[in-house]
């Protein structure tokens, strides 16, 4: 089995429930490490009570800093914040680690703002819209389903008729 | 509108639902923030102002804020500050901390923008009553309506980028607050507090973040907000909540079936002290408003005044008391003042319990 994150054999396999669903993660032994799982930082209300914050972080230069605002790793790992939007580039690989012992997840799936194009909206829609078609066939709820699944026709076709165009 | 016209206007998310309803209201919150400036607490004050002044002027514009009401902070007194944030128009970050902070609050009180408090824009819905999706229709169209005028700090890895990596991605808050009188007598809350935050919710009190559960009053809401759609988030909070009120119904069938005459007492002896108390903490209001709802719901108190009850819940906090006296009172104070206005709301309504 290939790990989530990168095409070497996942060796850590994890199951969590995480909002209500079941969240099954295969990750192979470096990226694990890299994102912090494993050091006993990893239950959701440890992150949320400030425990697990600094500990992806563990070993790496404070002194770095964001060229757009100069907020530096140190300060991220103090006070658990961001100084500015170019900070989630310049803290890329030790943010990841962050949001994954947060949220279980290093990639948004929802919404897109209109001023980053309309396609890219459209297809978040439909990657979202079928796993839970999936989800929706898992609990043998059909009739969503196959509601999700004429969402889907409609996305295409506009998606197709804006690309063609 | 002004901010006096507003502060003199029912708090409606906290009364408009049916008396007795097990959902109080629904709420959604959603973090923004401005391409281009440093978040809120590393920024320049002058770009502050100049997101500011631009934000309110874009919300005035704004379909859903027309004949709102704009504030710049330094313009609003600590009291009304205080009243607002009672009132969950405001945060409490806001309200005691901000120095550039900004306000756009729509006529019908229930959207909200907070600027520059964590993150430059914090959007809210709040309604009444379990109105999850009715909520989430109303502020994706607000929130398109901003993405037009406004560039948000985004990226597609990551999505919507805020000062703190506990909101990155879509930034969405959804919550629901429940009154759970049933559970908490039944003594069957624990076991669900804890199953909730198993799932990875979060559960708090009437006071939003921190606060304990005080008068049987329970927020449910997500803590996850990256790797999950809008739709998925609130529809998990949706079914969870539908589950509880579910459960909370079926504890109060029990609760009748198994306790009846406990029951009745403990409602009628809230209702006595609250006749006759001189002295009344605002914990001690809440909890025993909170038994007088319950009992009400229940067809156990027969007086003619559900919603009078849920306003004297609103009146009992520290702001609204001292709005209400006309001036400022210490702690003690208010706790005396509390139990005359309570005693003479009650008098006015009441021709006595039959139980």
């Amino acid at each position: 089995m290939k790990c989530d994150q990168c095409d070497n054999v996942a060796s850590v396999h994890l199951t969590q429930v995480v909002n209500g669903k079941m969240k099954k993660l295969h990750l192979c032994e470096s990226c694990s490490s890299e994102l912090g799982v494993g050091q006993g930082g990893f239950s959701v209300s440890d992150i949320l009570l400030g425990k697990g914050v600094a500990k992806p972080l563990a070993g790496v230069p404070g002194n770095r800093a964001c060229p757009e605002c100069g907020w530096t790793l140190r300060k991220l790992r103090k006070k658990g914040r961001l100084g500015c939007s170019g900070c989630y580039e310049a803290f890329e690989k030790e943010l990841k680690g962050i949001l994954y012992s947060i949220h279980h997840a290093t990639e948004h799936k929802g919404r897109v703002p209109k001023s980053h194009g309309e396609s890219l909206s459209i297809r978040n829609r439909l990657d979202d819209l079928k796993s839970r078609i999936s989800e929706a066939v898992a609990d043998e709820k059909y009739e969503q389903a196959a509601k999700f699944r004429d969402e889907v026709q409609q996305l295409q076709d506009s998606l197709d008729s804006e690309e063609s165009s | 509108m002004t901010l006096n016209e507003l502060l003199a206007k029912p708090c409606a998310w906290f009364i408009d639902h049916d008396p007795g309803e097990i959902a109080i209201s629904s709420r959604i919150r959603l973090a923004r923030n401005v391409e281009g400036i440093p978040f809120p607490q590393h920024a320049e004050p002058e770009s502050l102002l100049r997101l500011r002044g631009q934000a309110l002027q874009v919300l005035r514009e704004n379909d859903h804020f027309l004949g709102g009401t704009f504030l710049e902070m330094e313009d609003v007194s600590s009291e009304q500050r205080a009243l607002l944030h009672e009132r969950s128009l405001m945060s409490k970050e806001l309200a005691v901390e901000s120095q550039h902070g900004g306000l756009a609050v729509s006529k019908d009180l229930q959207d909200v923008v907070m600027v520059n408090e964590e993150d430059h824009l914090r959007l809210q819905v709040m309604r009444s009553g379990f109105s999850l999706q009715e909520v989430w229709d109303e502020i994706s169209a607000v929130d398109d309506d901003l993405s037009e005028e406004v560039e948000f700090a985004y990226s597609n890895r990551f999505g919507y980028l805020t000062c703190c990596p506990t909101n990155t991605g879509t930034g969405l808050r959804a919550g629901v607050m429940l009154h759970l009188p049933g559970l908490v007598l039944m003594d069957e809350i624990r076991p669900v507090i804890k199953g909730l935050g198993k799932m990875g919710l979060a559960v708090r009190g009437l006071g939003g973040e921190g606060s304990d559960a005080d008068g049987f009053y329970y927020q449910i809401s997500n803590q996850i907000t990256l790797g999950e759609s809008e739709d998925q988030i609130v529809e998990t909070i949706h079914d969870v909540v539908e589950e509880l009120i579910q459960h909370e119904r079926n504890a109060r069938l029990r609760l009748e079936e198994s306790k009846s005459t406990w029951l009745r007492d403990r409602v009628g002896r809230a209702y006595g002290i609250l006749q006759n108390a001189h002295v009344l903490p605002s914990k001690e209001a809440l909890d025993l408003l909170s038994m007088i709802r319950l009992g009400l719901a229940m067809g156990l108190l027969r007086i003619d005044g559900a919603h009078e009850i849920e306003q004297l819940m609103v009146d009992s906090r520290p702001a609204h008391l001292q709005k209400i006296a006309k001036k400022a009172l210490s702690p003690d104070e208010r706790d005396i003042f509390r139990a005359e206005w309570v005693r003479s709301k009650l008098a006015d309504l009441t021709k006595g319990p039959t139980l």
